[in-house]
């Protein structure tokens, strides 16, 4: 009977152990944002002169050489507390470089209404910063609630990011000056990232428009280690000029992404093109 | 007086039944018993003596041995070293290693810290601290974990009760030539009939060795310095109460075979301990914890393309309980539930040194991703006399472990290479093992021994991220979704012995399902540099390992002894390719003559060449080798004191050689000349 209460003893502090060495880790719970413009970055704001209406323009982060999400909160002038969420947004981005002037290309908000903000939300690819001239963002605004349109136009800097998210080049199969832009991994981490490109061609100074027939290849490569990652996804056309594939980080630290460009014929457009991308 | 007497039975009747219950099990034991006092019921390198009428041990060690501890695991029968370095080799048994074996030190289950298996279990007890190691192919010989292969036990040297001399211990320094090494011993025992204490110490110094001819093999340095306190209470007359506290460093450890070295590597492991001694039986409980820490090293090294710090952790907590009850006078019962949970994380940072990009930041990955392991298991065993010649023993293992990736980034990075790491891996495995036994007259004894065995893949099996193997040049990858590795296996074995000779002999087969290997995935980048490609773990559909092994021993006059031992294994993967890591054969011949006091052995070691290479984990043939070592040592007394001096000659032709299971060719050490005093008290 002694052995059997040894072995019952034995048990309890077996039991004992193992609950001593369960840990809660309880996350922490992550309070709710209450202004709907936090986290993003105030770009300036002026009036739409016609429309009845002013706008304030907010993006993701500075505004950058390359790929930017640009909101537009549009108000009403007599009462600038009334959101107008009604409307129809068209841009017209333009930089002076005092010789000449040109475009870049974008995606209108048009009627698309950012969910969280309920700013118009559309994109704007700047394809040099601002030290090479000034950038000028012309935003139409139709507001459908008073039926009046207008233009507001607001002076805004572009600077060139430390890593280049903006790749220019002319092809080598019909010389069209084509622009890529990566949009994604914004936040590059280890792991599996979305690997998004935007790519335009210049039709002329003031015409970008997107071009989706284009075949890309990518390969990322650690440079200083030799060594690529396995399991990449090669971007392919989901139209409106965006490529959509994935790229695989295993470790921390200075990536290249080495991108090939060619026609669906299988011709050469471009080689030897990359994007650096590091991270901590 | 009446209660001492009473106690000093109740330790004596303890010491008798644990060694009995050893001899047990010992017919597939090889065991090496290095304190003197349970000498009488098993012997050397797995040569089974019935009672105490033959010793035909030729001894190895005496208590203050200037032998290492993998020096000391190389004695075992079935035995072969993994060698990378000068310091800790990894012991292997019968071409099985790491995961397929379980290593356990006083029952503790412990892991190594180093991602390149560079800190096997036997690197963290030093030898003047063991007082035996045994291994066994029954995979239900430590109740601690399941595995294939069978285990490792090493039983440390606890304090001793004494009636008699309250103080007592030893010290002792040597110098071994080749290689320019330092080594001092303490030991301190503090023993009265309720209490005992012991302090064990042991450092070590080496600078680079010599090969045979003399060539200086570069990073075979390394320092040590290993502490073992330990302290016994006597609850009653039946009761003990043990506390065990070990502490070991190494420092600045050579690898040669690998790209880097180790600044730093160090043990801690604890342990509360109760032993009850039953009228029918014992109890054993124990609660422990080892904390290992492992830091590789670059810095030292002349060609380094990019700095690593490769730093490697493994915690390990668990308790368990041995049960051991003779419930009936045929049976005794053996039921043994266990449980741990360790942890193991490392992680690698490289540093750039590109001049043209000085901002470029630290890359970083985790290579070990914060696996948590739980394990619980009960091993019930029973040894059933069914008459005066023969004896079955047989028993069972059932253990549940999960293990689960607790850190965020070491998801990612598995989900970057296609492996879901997200939900836990969890294996139920079970281990039956049966040995029967005859003994047929009073020459022969007879045996067989059969079981089927499961293990779960190691840490860096299942979760391993770009682990570099420098002998196959392959960045390994883990896989969290591989299954168990089973294997039937059996050995058949005899024994002979007439008068003062004796001769055994065992066949042994394993047949593996779902061995665990690294397989060639060419779809991956190597990630270290000079890196062939990366390997990903992968069950192969089966493999087998056979072997033999024979001893011969006997007296040739009466102080005269010989031995000889033969091993060899063969081991086949799937496509009939040799699996890697597969020692040649081998033959040790031991003569040992003892005249007064003095006592001289005379060992030959021998190789085959190993012709049988797997050329895709980096291996080619290996040539034949053979060495001899002497030595001799004498207690002598003097100013009153008693001494023991000990002189040794390892490698005494200067051979240059080296081993099949020597990473990249590296030759061991030439011709070395060892001096050890040691001081008695």
């Amino acid at each position: 009977m002694r052995t059997l209460k040894n072995i019952a003893y034995l048990f309890m502090a077996l039991a004992v152990v193992s609950f001593a060495s369960c840990n809660n880790d309880d996350p922490e719970p992550t309070p709710t944002p209450t202004d709907p413009f936090a986290g993003l970055t105030y770009i300036g704001e002026t009036s739409a002169v016609g429309a009845g209406a002013n706008v304030k323009i907010y993006a993701d982060e500075p505004l950058f050489v390359g790929y930017n999400n640009i909101y537009v909160a549009v108000y009403d002038s007599a009462n600038t507390s009334t959101q107008l969420t009604d409307g129809h947004i068209t841009f017209m981005p333009e930089m002076d470089m005092g010789m000449h002037q040109h475009a870049c290309p974008y995606e209108d908000p048009s009627t698309t209404v950012d969910a969280t903000t309920q700013a118009f939300k559309g994109a704007i690819v700047f394809i040099m910063p601002s030290t090479a001239g000034s950038w000028t963002l012309g935003v139409h605004v139709h507001n459908h609630a008073n039926g009046h349109s207008g233009m507001a136009m607001l002076p805004v800097t572009v600077v060139e990011p430390t890593e280049p998210k903006l790749i220019t080049f002319e092809s080598d199969y019909d010389q069209t000056k084509l622009f890529v832009t990566r949009i994604e991994p914004k936040s590059p981490e280890v792991g599996i990232n979305d690997f998004t490109l935007g790519i335009y061609k210049r039709e002329s100074m003031m015409s970008f428009p997107a071009v989706d027939d284009l075949v890309v290849s990518m390969e990322p490569e650690m440079p200083t280690m030799g060594h690529g990652s396995p399991n990449n996804v090669d971007p392919v056309s989901v139209g409106n000029g965006m490529y959509e594939g994935k790229v695989n980080f295993t470790m921390t630290g200075y990536w290249k992404v080495n991108l090939d460009f060619t026609t669906a014929n299988n011709d050469t457009v471009k080689t030897g093109q990359y994007f650096d991308i590091t991270f901590q | 007086m009446n209660t001492i007497k009473h106690i000093t039975i109740a330790i004596i009747v303890g010491l008798i039944f644990q060694s009995y219950a050893f001899s047990q099990t010992s017919e597939e034991t090889a065991k090496i018993i290095i304190n003197d006092s349970l000498k009488s019921a098993i012997d050397l390198n797995g040569v089974v003596v019935f009672g105490d009428s033959v010793d035909l041990e030729i001894k190895t060690l005496d208590p203050t041995s200037d032998l290492r501890t993998d020096e000391v695991v190389q004695e075992l029968e079935g035995v072969s070293m993994i060698r990378r370095g000068n310091y800790a080799a990894e012991p292997t048994f019968r071409g099985m290693s790491s995961g397929q074996l379980s290593v356990t030190i006083d029952g503790m289950k412990i892991f190594g810290a180093c991602t390149d298996k560079m800190d096997p279990v036997s690197s963290y007890v030093s030898s003047n601290n063991l007082e035996s190691v045994s291994v066994s192919s029954n995979s239900n010989h430590t109740s601690q974990g399941s595995n294939v292969g069978g285990g490792f036990d090493f039983q440390t040297k606890g304090p001793m009760f004494s009636t008699e001399k309250e103080f007592s211990g030893s010290a002792g320094l040597g110098y071994q030539t080749n290689g320019n090494g330092r080594l001092a011993d303490f030991n301190l025992n503090y023993g009265d009939s309720a209490w005992a204490v012991n302090l064990n110490a042991n450092y070590q110094k080496f600078d680079n060795y010599n090969a045979g001819g003399g060539e200086e093999i570069l990073y075979t340095q390394f320092e040590k310095v290993n502490f073992a306190l330990s302290a016994s209470w006597m609850l009653s007359s039946t009761e003990i109460v043990k506390a065990q506290l070990i502490y070991d460093d190494a420092y600045n450890v050579g690898y040669p075979a690998l790209p880097m070295d180790v600044s730093f590597a160090g043990g801690r492991i604890y342990s509360l301990s109760y032993k009850k001694y039953l009228k029918k039986g014992s109890l054993d409980l124990k609660a422990y914890g080892n904390n290992i820490e492992h830091i590789m090293d670059d810095t030292k090294r002349e060609f380094v393309p990019i700095h690593m710090d490769m730093p490697g952790r493994s915690d390990t907590y668990g308790a368990f309980a041995n049960t051991k009850l003779r419930i009936h006078e045929k049976h005794t019962l053996t039921i043994n539930p266990d449980y741990y949970y360790n942890v193991s994380f490392a992680d690698m940072k490289m540093y750039p040194n590109d001049p043209n990009r000085p901002e470029e930041p630290v890359m970083y990955m985790i290579t070990w991703p914060d696996v948590r392991r739980h394990s619980g298991s009960v091993l019930v065993a029973d040894k059933f006399q069914m008459n005066n010649t023969s004896t079955l023993t047989y028993s069972g293992k059932i253990e549940y472990v999960t293990s689960k990736v607790f850190s965020d980034f070491g998801l990612r990075q598995l989900e970057a290479i296609g492996k879901d790491g997200s939900q836990p891996s969890s294996y139920l495995l079970g281990n039956v093992d049966v040995l029967y036994q005859k003994e047929l007259n009073e020459n022969w004894q007879v045996f067989g021994q059969a079981g089927y065995a499961e293990r779960q893949p190691t840490v860096s099996e299942g979760f391993g991220f770009y682990l570099f193997n420098s002998m196959d040049a392959y960045d390994y990858i883990g896989d969290p979704s591989l299954k168990k590795e089973k294997a039937l296996k059996g050995t058949l074995g005899v024994n002979w012995k007439k008068n003062f000779t004796q001769v055994e002999g065992k066949v042994f087969h394993y047949q593996f399902q779902d061995y665990i290997i690294g397989i060639v995935d060419s779809t991956f980048d190597g990630m270290t540099i000079g890196s062939e490609g990366v390997k990903i773990y992968e069950n192969n559909a089966s493999a087998s390992i056979s072997g033999f092994e024979i001893n011969f021993a006997t007296q040739l006059f009466r102080n005269v002894k010989f031995q000889n031992s033969t091993q060899f294994s063969y081991g086949l993967d799937n496509d009939k390719h040799p699996l890697q890591m597969i020692p040649p054969l081998q033959n040790t011949t031991k003569l040992g003559y003892i005249y007064k006091s003095l006592e001289f052995r005379l060992e030959a070691m021998v190789a085959a060449m190993q012709n049988n290479p797997r050329v895709d984990a980096g291996e080619s043939s290996t040539p034949s080798y053979g060495i001899v070592n002497f030595h001799a040592q004498s207690p002598f007394t003097l100013f009153n004191q008693k001494w023991n001096a000990s002189f040794r000659v390892n490698n005494l032709f200067d051979a240059n050689y080296w081993d099949h299971l020597d990473w990249n060719s590296i030759p061991r050490p030439g011709r070395s000349f060892v001096f050890k005093l040691a001081m008695k008290f």
